[in-house]
């Protein structure tokens, strides 16, 4: 009898279409994350993917209100992101760091600005939350073909984004151009913020690219096992929000955001612990 | 007689944003020798090592010498945080070798394994880089080199930090290295030590002097090399720099 209430319990949320299709694009954004996350964060580039997220966010939302497919306008709002972090770097007495805070913060504000506008029509703070239960079809198609791309590229870099992450100094002298792996990785991860920015919103979106492989690298001393555990733990965090979404009411992917960060304080604790 | 040179430098300049910190450095570097590169920080032992690199345009002079060097940094500058096993940093020496879309396969990870057993690491091919001391992390980059199959090895003050017999090993090892036929270009502070190399090379914004340790290591070059900074050993040991009379415990 208990049993049968657990399993009723447990397959609940997967009798609703909806739940199944956000399952699985969870499932697949958080494999396509938390490989690509491994890199993000031995890259130190945490703070750049978050820049990238919050600058496309004028570009999603002009998108949105003119009808044209929300990865065209993403993809335009990183290449004006990044002409104005160019742009503003070369300015005197400010420095490249200070012009990623004010350009991000600029766009970031216009975008909001024009989500949230009165006049704008409703469900533009999708863009900003993500609807991971409303996703359509061209969403799994694109989360599915970000796998792919990932696992592939992924695979064909794998040593010289080792190197080159492991010892830029000296790696020009094993025959690896820093130059070529810092792009080749800015521009999966770019790829990547776009496709999953429709799914889990701009906001929440860099939680499932740096979450999960800051939990995994507490754990890890090697690349490729690290990859996979961050791409379980993302895994188990979607399922255990969509979880937490069904059952307490909650938004689902904010439950799920949060509890990709309870997986990164349980295993620096367990670390600690150790 | 078969010509054994390895490294012909003449002349050679270097320098940042026009302005030359090292001149006139002029030498030859044959197969199987161990050549100490000694100098003050700052020197130009770094900016040296650059050049021959390639990361660095000469501001003139001119190098022979093949096209890609070995080079051992460093250990205290690693990442060692990074997740690698000591087999993984040993593969990074075959990377640059194969066409971007091949990944290191069987025979790279056996050459990888060889160059560990080599450096008397093969039992620790699968710990993480990070887990390993000082000495035992410089014989992994070493083998890195080695999976490069450089001819000629540069290395960045290899015995930094170490304890005498780790110092003891991974000398041992470069030994064995030179004569095999490697070249071997070794940045460092031990006048003591270099006195059992084959040549020493004294840097200070210039070449002071180049040739085998007895004629090279005399009061007068290195007080010029050194600034006059030097102290005399007790017992007729001869001089060295006084800030690097001793090694650092690991």
């Amino acid at each position: 009898m208990a049993l049968a209430t657990i399993a009723h319990a447990l397959g609940d949320p997967w009798r609703d279409p909806l739940t199944r299709r956000a399952l699985l694009e969870i499932t697949l954004l958080a494999v396509a994350s938390g490989a690509l996350g491994c890199w993000v964060t031995a890259y130190n580039l945490s703070y750049s993917a978050e820049s990238l997220a919050h600058a496309l966010l004028p570009g999603l939302v002009l998108a949105a209100l003119t009808g044209i497919p929300l990865l065209l306008g993403g993809a335009a709002g990183l290449l004006v992101a990044a002409l104005s972090i160019a742009l503003a770097a070369r300015v005197p007495a400010i420095g490249r760091d200070t012009a990623v805070g004010v350009v991000v913060t600029t766009l970031f504000g216009l975008g909001a600005l024009l989500a949230l506008s009165p006049s704008s029509p409703p469900g533009l703070q999708g863009l900003l939350f993500g609807d991971i239960l409303g996703v359509s079809d061209t969403d799994l198609a694109l989360a599915a073909g970000l796998v792919v791309v990932l696992a592939v590229a992924l695979r064909l870099l794998h040593g010289r984004l080792l190197v080159v992450g492991f010892d830029r100094t000296n790696a020009s002298a094993l025959g690896v151009s820093p130059l070529l792996a810092d792009a080749a990785l800015l521009v999966l991860v770019a790829l990547a913020l776009l496709v999953a920015v429709q799914g889990l919103g701009n906001l929440l979106v860099v939680a499932v690219l740096v979450a999960p492989a800051a939990a995994a690298r507490h754990g890890s001393r090697r690349m490729a096992p690290m990859m996979a555990a961050a791409a379980a733990i993302g895994v188990a965090a979607g399922v255990a929000g969509l979880y937490l979404s069904f059952y307490a009411g909650t938004a689902a992917g904010a439950s799920i955001a949060a509890l990709l960060v309870v997986a990164y304080v349980v295993a620096a604790a367990a670390r600690a612990l150790r | 007689m078969p010509d054994r040179r390895a490294l012909t430098v003449t002349d050679v300049s270097a320098g940042y944003d026009g302005t030359p910190v090292l001149t006139g450095v002029t030498f030859t570097a044959h197969a199987g020798e161990r050549i100490g590169l000694l100098g003050p920080n700052g020197g130009g032992k770094t900016t040296l090592f650059r050049v021959l690199l390639g990361e660095l345009r000469p501001m003139s002079g001119t190098i022979e010498g093949p096209d890609r060097l070995g080079v051992v940094p460093q250990t205290e500058r690693s990442r060692l945080d990074f997740p690698v096993s000591a087999l993984d940093v040993a593969l990074m020496g075959s990377v640059g070798r194969l066409p971007w879309w091949r990944r290191p396969g069987r025979a790279e990870r056996r050459a990888a394994r060889e160059a560990l057993d080599a450096v008397g690491l093969a039992d620790l091919a699968e710990r993480s880089f990070g887990d390993l001391s000082g000495g035992q992390r410089q014989r992994v980059l070493v083998a890195r080199a080695l999976v490069q199959d450089a001819r000629i090895v540069l290395l960045d003050e290899p015995f930094t930090g170490m304890d005498t017999i780790s110092a003891e090993r991974l000398e041992g090892l470069l030994d064995r290295l030179a004569a095999d036929g490697r070249t071997l270009l070794v940045a460092a502070h031990d006048v003591d030590q270099a006195r059992r190399w084959d040549r020493v090379l004294c840097l200070n914004g210039r070449q002071v002097a180049y040739g085998p340790p007895d004629g090279v290591l005399t009061r007068e070059v290195l007080e010029v090399t050194y600034g006059a900074a030097i102290v005399e050993l007790p017992g007729g040991g001869g001089v060295m720099p006084a800030h690097h009379h001793h090694h650092e415990e690991e």
